[in-house]
């Protein structure tokens, strides 16, 4: 097996909040390899979207803080990246699927247009059959439609495949994505999962999913990590952690799940004949 | 698109009357500006005269049909300046940020705490009396307003999630300006334009009444009111219908502004 596509080790990332730093992120290590999707589970405020900020070197430089021993991201030293190297990398290499499709699209601007982003640098005519192709790819029967679109003619649904298109139309080694649905309907968002699971595979695409939900984790995720107040406090496997959770935040995590085991409260106490 | 308010109607049908006037001028007056009849000095709103005619017997419905010109085009020249520098400087600061942007924005404050019509005569009257200069005064000293509306405007824009999954996604700094920031800057900038505007044809015609812009004999709403201003107690109409045209050109440009901005603004919308 060869090197891990992403390395992260002791990653603190810190806040500045007045005349003191407040650690987001604790010393956090983990590993991607190729074509692996890890999930990263834990609730509001446990450092995942800062981690996935950290890794979009995204944090802004006067009010964050970010140390880590290792991150090395295909050979390259995350940490000694200049912003223009980031901006090389960013979209090109490591690309992100935002948590709300409603707000993530510029509701003046086409939907093709908004797909120049990624490739400013090639004529028109090829850069709109690789968009539309991209779009192909994500389920859209008719690209050429949706490229004239604006945001608002697109449901949710179809605005977060349209940026997942987006996203991997330049053939990204690794997805960020930040709870990419949570904020469809749980239909749509099987089929987002179904995609991205597919291209994962089909592309050997590693993905970092983000998430709070443990059914969407458990449905896609090869590995899980789970954070709570800046910390790993459990990873491994996704089925040996959701079988057997070692740790207690884990098991807690589980119990909020509906359809887990319902606790005993005095509203199922009463229900019950 | 939803239906544009009655407000922009009005405000557009009277700026748009005013704007024929100053471009097709020679063909709306009835007489020259400048054509002197010495026989009909003073001659009270008549049939022939409109509005009358002033102490030379120059016809005042022409002259101020002919004073559009000047008038709204040094008001368009000063949104321009102040508009243009405004918005550059306002952008630039929001988006380099640090000391850049505190510096810009104290100059900006000083700027703003000066008397700017006094600060205008003043400057005025150093570069020369004259149209131009007076455009370039009340222009630059119009350019702060402009740089406060458009830094705020931008920092609230760049935290719009679009922006954001935009530089997630790998947007650079020019992308971000040109597709995302200055489309969505364009709606705030043309209502706050064409209620500047307002303001522009209110300054430069004061401070043409105090003889600072248009020279005589050119006529302009300004200085066509100070012509009258000695006589306003015996014949009224030599400042009192130019006033009118000040103060109608005033109301259009607001309430074209005023429509434009229920219009473009989708908050208005709920």
């Amino acid at each position: 097996m060869s090197a891990p596509l992403l390395q992260v080790a002791d990653l603190r990332v810190a806040f500045r909040s007045g005349q003191s730093w407040s650690h987001a992120v604790d010393g956090v290590s983990f590993d991607i390899a190729r074509g692996e999707i890890l999930g990263c589970v834990g609730e509001s405020g446990s450092g995942k979207s800062a981690t996935a900020t950290a890794l979009l070197g995204l944090l802004p430089p006067r009010a964050a803080r970010v140390s880590a021993d290792a991150l090395v991201f295909d050979g390259r030293d995350m940490t000694r990246l200049s912003e223009k190297e980031w901006l090389s990398l960013r979209g090109r290499e490591v690309a992100f699927a935002p948590q709300d499709p409603m707000s993530a699209l510029n509701p003046i601007m086409r939907i093709g247009r908004h797909m120049r982003l990624i490739q400013p640098r090639i004529a028109p005519r090829e850069a709109h059959a690789a968009a539309a192709s991209a779009l192909q790819r994500m389920g859209f029967a008719d690209p050429e439609t949706i490229l004239r679109a604006y945001p608002f003619q697109l449901s949710g649904g179809q605005r977060q495949r349209a940026l997942l298109a987006m996203a991997l139309l330049a053939k990204p080694k690794l997805l960020i994505a930040d709870e990419p649905t949570t904020a469809l309907d749980v239909t749509v968002q099987a089929q987002i999962l179904d995609l991205i699971e597919s291209t994962a595979r089909a592309d050997g695409l590693s993905v970092l999913f983000i998430t709070h939900n443990l059914g969407v984790a458990q449905r896609l995720c090869d590995r899980l990590i789970v954070m709570r107040t800046g910390t790993i406090v459990e990873s491994g496997a996704t089925s040996e952690i959701l079988s057997a959770p070692q740790h207690a935040y884990t098991r807690a995590l589980l119990a909020a799940l509906p359809g887990a085991a319902p606790p005993r409260t005095r509203l199922t106490q009463r229900a019950a004949p | 698109m939803r239906r544009p308010p009655f407000v922009l109607y009005a405000g557009a049908a009277i700026v748009a009357a005013l704007g024929a006037c100053a471009l097709l001028a020679p063909w709306i007056a009835p007489y020259p500006p400048n054509a002197v009849d010495s026989g009909m000095a003073f001659a009270p709103p008549s049939a022939t005269h409109w509005a009358g005619a002033d102490g030379l017997g120059r016809d005042v419905f022409s002259r101020i049909v002919h004073g559009a010109r000047p008038s709204l085009l040094s008001a368009v020249g000063i949104v321009a300046i102040g508009l243009g520098g405004g918005a550059l400087i306002g952008a630039l600061a929001a988006l380099i940020g640090g000391a850049t942007e505190q510096i810009v924005m104290r100059v900006t404050e000083i700027v703003m705490a000066l008397p700017g019509l006094v600060i205008a005569l003043a400057l005025t009257a150093a570069l020369g009396p004259s149209l131009v200069n007076l455009t370039l005064a009340l222009g630059v000293l119009s350019i702060p307003f402009y740089v406060r509306l458009v830094r705020g405007e931008t920092l609230t824009l760049r935290e719009r999630g679009f922006v954001k999954a935009a530089r997630a996604m790998g947007a650079g700094p020019l992308w971000l300006a040109v597709r995302h920031i200055a489309p969505n800057l364009a709606p705030v900038l043309a209502v706050y334009g064409t209620m500047g505007l307002s303001g522009a044809v209110l300054a430069a015609s004061a401070l043409s009444f105090v003889g600072l812009g248009a020279q005589p004999p050119m006529a302009e709403w300004g200085a066509l009111i100070f012509d009258g201003s000695q006589t306003l107690l015996t014949e009224w109409w030599v400042a009192v219908f130019p006033g009118i045209a000040v103060a109608l050109s005033a109301l259009g440009f607001n309430l074209l502004g005023d429509g434009l901005r229920d219009w473009l603004d989708p908050r208005g919308d709920a």
